[in-house]
């Protein structure tokens, strides 16, 4: 059973792969001129010929895209499967979400486009020879720069640079940040399991790795996409594979202990020293949101996301329901352990996850439908919290001729106005951005404010809601989604169960509280969702905090130095924990996520206001 | 573009593939075979059951043609097809310099639609006319005077469009399109729209493919009512239109050479004019 299963996924996997392979365009030949606005940006070491830019320029205006990546006619066969792996140009025109790719080694972008890049094009501005993590960092920021105009395409003509580890390596890093490591274990240990089923039960094995071989056939036969042969390639396919995978894992291992984190890690060396008193209150004795002093010990957590150090309490408010951090951090407490989640070391990890663009999404922007009654659509949205702009982005979609601002604490809604994902991003505080901006912006009020996830990390919740109420148009739609502290995995799983999100989630409100809330500071609530708002996420989350619990990511700079001891545990837990994963993640998708609303699962959920 | 209208976009691009449609080769890709060779199989295995009742690919073929007439006919300018999907109507008409043909669809489609032109050298050239203009939006949202410049006779297709939208959602656009076109002389909406008291019972095959091609449309089946053509008529009329009128397939012009009138039809095309 097991053996047809496994012959089953690895026949689809190379059908798959053959689709997705098919969905390159080869450019064709043009004698259209390069268009004046194109400007094409090589990795070192690769030259592009005037036929190949006049074909890229001509296939890019025809097909409306502001970014094309190019790959090589003559790539190796192995890196087409890896690559086809990653990203179906397909997918990568049609959402907008989806994460940067680059084959690392040409790319024509439109002017404008390169201008609202940023610091990551600073040396291809300038002409700079640049390598492949450079190149594939700037080709992952001009996407992001033109999430509606990408798109990739092969030129017959452009030839393929030699495949090296360290440039393998490199561009994983750059794409994947960390997940890159979980990737290459995965690999590692499908080759493993093939390589053991050959001596282990070899009437099982071979005809596996026969079929693996076949795979590439099967993905790339016929379809003209690489001048290579591909015999060598299907003769040896798994002992090639595991050395270019030794290879990459070598480059990407020597790159960590290159010190890439040494800065980091002097700071927070001088962080960590500093006196932890400042960043915590003096404990409080009644609950923040309805003043009862009948508080009850919930749960004590520690950070199993970053693992940084320290210990929090979250206590539940007899009265109202209201769980809280008890003590709460302070700002400068909460500005140590914000630090390197989305921005710094961990911004590609977020994007990465962020990319896979929830259905969420959608359904959220379509709530406010039929509670416009003037007008078909939105006018003007402001989405607090909202981070680099994802959801705006994809409401955009929905809803493409609202204007759409983004505000947010950190510096991401300003990336999010310069790549274009919002008409404009404030870096503000909102109650104070809310009362300095009442006065001079008359007539230019929102329709709609939304805050995603987002009450539960602020300090005073009330003080957010008042100031969506001032910028709103009278009648206008606040949308709020939280998680739900009375969501029953919560106690069940305890600390592992993703929305206590320590030390980030400051209050939670239960639904009731929320209205209540609501209704005082001058809203009607509307609608409310339970089910439709619910994440699938219970399961397999709990199980990735528990791994990480039992052995954090190794090299985090506010960790002692990670011994080799820690590493392997780190190896043995992942190559545990990853084949749990998948079943956690389809009961998750599967058997609670359509059922979460009528069986009283849902961890999230939505109220639509309107402001009296 | 899971859940999307796309899939049905792709299987009637493959009967205009087959059927030799002018330009519709520019958007024949393997997904679009794959589609509709397994729709064929499916609904082959309902004529096993049940041969007597319409079939699908005449009366597509049928209503692209009785369409692309109208646009032969049309002696304005403009021309603005809704929801045009992988339709070539843009691509054979836009050869004409002097009409300006506006294509609207989600933009994934027409990423997809201009991605699949961009192939070949003609179809380069095609999607660079001047005169061939795609404009992504949903339909039940965005602004349609934007899309013609004001007081221009302008003809407004929709293929394939209004099966899917609710009467709540035809009448909303269908005032928003009265509105576009009022006081423009010569304007005029046309579309296709079977009611369903005069649809053929459906075999279990044809309720199996309704079924396939829910799942794939995000569960947006067609939206049936019990109007018949004299309500739809009354609804365009309370819309702001003047005119409206059914026109079947066999009641078409000659001149307008709709293929398959020997065969059991099932179509029907709605027309009506600007108010003065």
């Amino acid at each position: 059973m097991i053996f047809w299963i496994l012959v089953l996924l690895l026949v689809l996997g190379a059908l798959r792969l053959r689709g997705r392979v098919g969905h390159y365009p080869l450019l064709p030949d043009t004698e259209r001129e390069v268009h004046e606005s194109h400007v094409f940006l090589t990795a070192q070491g690769v030259e592009l010929s005037a036929s190949t830019r006049r074909a890229a320029s001509a296939y890019a205006r025809a097909a409306g895209l502001d970014l094309l990546h190019i790959v090589p006619g003559n790539w190796s066969v192995s890196e087409w499967m890896g690559f086809a792996e990653l990203c179906d140009p397909l997918e990568y025109s049609t959402r907008p979400l989806h994460v940067g790719c680059s084959a690392g080694h040409a790319m024509l972008v439109e002017r404008s486009v390169l201008e609202r890049g940023g610091e990551a094009l600073e040396d291809l501005n300038q002409g700079l020879p640049v390598g492949m993590a450079a190149f594939v960092g700037a080709a992952m920021e001009l996407r992001r720069c033109a999430p509606h105009s990408s798109g990739l395409a092969v030129a017959p003509g452009l030839v393929a640079r030699p495949a090296r580890g360290e440039d393998r390596a490199a561009a994983l890093r750059t794409i994947l940040g960390d997940l890159g490591q979980a990737v290459l274990l995965v690999q590692g240990a499908v080759f493993a399991f093939l390589i053991a089923s050959l001596f282990v039960a070899p009437a099982f094995g071979w005809p596996l790795v026969i079929l693996y071989h076949l795979q590439v056939p099967l993905a790339l036969g016929g379809q003209g996409r690489t001048s290579r042969s591909l015999w060598p390639f299907i003769c040896a396919r798994l002992p090639l594979d595991v050395l270019v995978w030794v290879d990459t894992v070598l480059h990407l291992h020597m790159r960590d202990n290159g010190g890439a984190h040494e800065a980091l890690r002097t700071e927070y060396t001088r962080l960590l020293a500093q006196d932890w008193r400042t960043r915590f209150e003096s404990r409080r004795s009644d609950c923040p949101s309805c003043g009862s002093q009948e508080l009850a010990f919930k749960l004590e957590h520690e950070d199993y996301f970053q693992h940084k150090p320290g210990r929090f309490r979250l206590e539940t408010c007899q009265s109202c329901g209201l769980v809280f951090q008890n003590p709460r951090l302070t700002s400068e407490g909460l500005d140590f352990y914000y630090k390197d989640f989305y921005d710094g070391l961990g911004a590609e990890k977020l994007d990465f996850i962020f990319s896979f663009e929830p259905d969420g999404y959608e359904h959220r922007a379509r709530m406010v439908e039929g509670h416009l009654p003037d007008r078909l659509a939105p006018r003007r949205w402001l989405d607090v919290g909202g981070g680099h702009g994802h959801f705006c982005l994809s409401a955009g979609g929905h809803w493409p001729q609202t204007r759409f601002e983004v505000l947010d604490l950190a510096d991401s809604a300003m990336d999010a106005e310069r790549r274009g994902w919002v008409a404009a991003g404030h870096r503000a505080l909102f109650p104070e951005w809310a009362q300095g901006r009442t006065a001079a912006a008359a007539g230019q009020l929102f329709d709609v404010v939304s805050m995603s996830h987002y009450l539960e990390h602020t300090l005073d919740p009330r003080a957010e809601i008042a100031a969506a109420h001032t910028v709103l148009e009278p009648g206008g739609l606040i949308l709020i989604e939280l998680p739900d502290p009375e969501c029953p995995f919560g106690r069940w799983l305890g600390w592992a169960w993703l929305p206590w999100f320590q030390p980030q989630h400051l209050n939670m409100l239960p639904l009731r509280r929320l209205e209540h809330e609501l209704t005082t500071a001058g809203f009607e609530v509307l609608e409310r969702e339970r089910g439709a708002a619910h994440q699938r996420v219970d399961l397999h989350y709990a199980l990735l905090v528990l791994m990480g619990r039992l052995a954090p990511e190794p090299d985090r700079p506010w960790l002692p130095p990670t011994h080799p001891m820690g590493r392997l545990r780190h190896t043995v837990v992942w190559l545990v924990g990853l084949p749990l994963l998948l079943p956690a993640k389809l009961i998750d998708q599967f058997l609670i996520g359509p059922f979460a609303g009528r069986l009283g699962l849902s961890n999230t959920y939505r109220v639509l206001g309107r402001a009296r | 573009m899971k859940g999307s209208l796309f899939t049905t976009a792709l299987y009637t691009g493959q009967v205009w593939v087959r059927a030799g449609v002018p330009c519709a080769g520019l958007f024949d890709c393997s997904e679009a075979r794959m589609v509709h060779g397994a729709s064929t199989f499916l609904m082959a295995a309902g004529q096993l059951f049940k041969s007597d009742g319409p079939q699908l690919e005449p009366a597509l073929l049928q209503r692209h043609r009785m369409l692309d007439a109208l646009v032969e006919e049309f002696e304005g300018k403009y021309v603005l097809e809704l929801a045009a999907g992988l339709s070539p109507r843009g691509s054979r008409f836009s050869s004409n310099e002097a009409l300006h043909y506006v294509e609207v669809d989600l933009a994934p489609v027409l990423s997809v639609k201009r991605a699949l032109m961009a192939r070949t050298v003609e179809g380069q050239e095609v999607a660079l006319r001047e005169n061939l203009q795609f404009v992504a939006g949903d339909l039940r949202s965005m602004d349609l005077a934007e899309l013609v410049p004001a007081g221009e006779p302008v003809l407004v297709i929709g293929e394939g469009l209004f099966m899917y939208l609710t009467a709540a959602e035809q009448r909303g656009l269908w005032q928003r399109i009265a509105a576009l076109i009022a006081g423009r002389a010569g304007s005029r909406l046309a579309f296709d729209l079977v009611p369903a008291c005069e649809q053929a019972p459906g075999g279990a095959a044809g309720r199996l493919l309704g079924k396939v091609m829910g799942a794939f449309t995000g569960g947006r089946g067609f939206a049936l009512d019990d109007r018949t053509r004299e309500d739809l008529c009354d609804d365009l009329q309370q819309c702001g239109f003047v005119l409206p009128r059914a026109l079947a397939p066999r009641a078409a012009p000659e001149s307008w050479r709709v293929p398959h009138l020997d065969l059991p039809p099932e179509q029907l095309l709605f027309l009506a004019e600007a108010s003065p």
